[in-house]
């Protein structure tokens, strides 16, 4: 085999090994398509998204399905990427303008609380 | 011009520092037998021998360019970090990943017997055994309801197992089961064991001995023709309650 043979079969090898630990991880190369896949995954698919907001480098959104449930989801940068960072749904939203959406949640069974960027009266 | 000195030359145009070495060598190789079948076949000594193959061979400048062009950096270069990065990428995340997907998939085998119809172990005697045998397809989920036994002490088990033909950020979790639409009031326990294949279980206490419509799946999941499917548990047999 030659030497540039051996080149495209190396670099070959790699990219299907990335590609593999790349699609079992898993990982998406968008947030807003981490986030659609991840609420497919969990049944709550087909939704929209009606609201998203940045935290601490992280994204987080606010989703409605087709039954009316709402649900809230938040994604977390890997590098380049991005990966599910958990969410909960059938959710009842209490609103304070002018604050970001939030979500913050500590162990021990402890209370989680979320603030929401209202952009409309409909997110309740 | 003696030897070493002769290679010295010719593997000094050789811009890839990397090759020198093999270069070197194989010349030296050549010049080894040039020399050894000069002294057979005209009974010359090693020194006279190797000087005489040394000039056969030719102007080590001319040798030397030729080699460069056949030995090119970029190339060179480029196929040794090729090199490094595939057996680092290899090492580091091909061999885990690999591992990883054999072992649970061994573990999944070994779960698939274990919790087997066959193999089973129950606290009470079972009194009806349903094949059920059916697949939900739930967006990158397959979930295969595989039996309910409905055990003496009024217990009913629904044992499943699933798997992925998609990307999934989440596991499915355990299947509701539904006693005649509704939501039974004893007790319920679940147990799962994961792997590439999920076995799992869950039972259901405090069931009646009555012939019952068991609605087992995900009634909530929505973007599917079918989230769950219907069993039909006879009542139980006389004289075992």
């Amino acid at each position: 085999m030659t030497r540039g043979a051996k080149t495209v079969r190396n670099f070959g090898i790699m990219l299907a090994v990335l590609a593999a630990a790349f699609w079992q991880s898993p990982l998406y190369f968008t947030s807003d398509s981490c986030v659609m896949a991840s609420m497919e995954s969990l049944g709550f698919s087909p939704c929209e998204i009606i609201c998203e907001d940045s935290y601490a480098g992280n994204h987080i959104y606010v989703l409605r399905n087709k039954n009316d449930v709402y649900a809230i989801h938040e994604t977390q940068r890997i590098g380049p990427f991005w990966k599910t960072a958990g969410g909960a749904t059938g959710m009842d939203f209490s609103s304070r303008d002018g604050g970001p959406l939030f979500v913050t949640q500590s162990g021990d069974d402890t209370a989680s609380y979320i603030v929401c960027k209202r952009l409309s009266p409909e997110i309740a | 011009m003696k030897t070493e000195i002769f290679l010295d030359r010719v593997v000094q145009h050789v811009r890839f520092r990397p090759d020198r070495g093999a270069v070197r060598r194989e010349l030296a190789g050549h010049l080894d037998d040039s020399a050894a079948a000069l002294q057979q076949a005209e009974g010359m000594d090693a020194e006279t021998a190797y000087a005489q193959a040394v000039e056969n061979m030719g102007d080590p400048d001319e040798i030397g360019r030729a080699l460069d062009r056949a030995h090119s950096p970029l190339l060179g270069w480029t196929w040794l970090v090729s090199k490094v990065l595939c057996i680092a990428v290899c090492v580091f995340l091909g061999a885990p990943l690999v591992l990883g997907n054999v072992v649970s998939l061994g573990i999944s085998a070994y779960n698939l017997a274990e919790y087997s119809r066959a193999n089973v172990e129950f606290e009470a005697p079972v009194d009806t055994w349903i094949d059920v045998g059916e697949t939900l397809k739930l967006g990158p989920h397959r979930v295969a309801i595989d039996w309910v036994a409905r055990l003496e002490n009024g217990n009913v088990c629904v044992k499943y197992h699933t798997y992925r033909v998609g990307r999934a950020a989440w596991q499915i979790g355990t299947p509701h089961v539904l006693v005649d639409g509704e939501r039974p009031d004893g007790g319920r326990s679940n147990a799962s064991y994961g792997g590439t294949i999920t076995v799992g279980w869950t039972q259901l206490k405090g069931i009646d001995a009555g012939a019952h419509m068991l609605t087992i799946g995900w009634p909530n999941w929505t973007d599917t023709e079918r989230a769950t499917i219907q069993v039909m548990l006879p009542a139980q047999k006389e004289g075992t309650v």
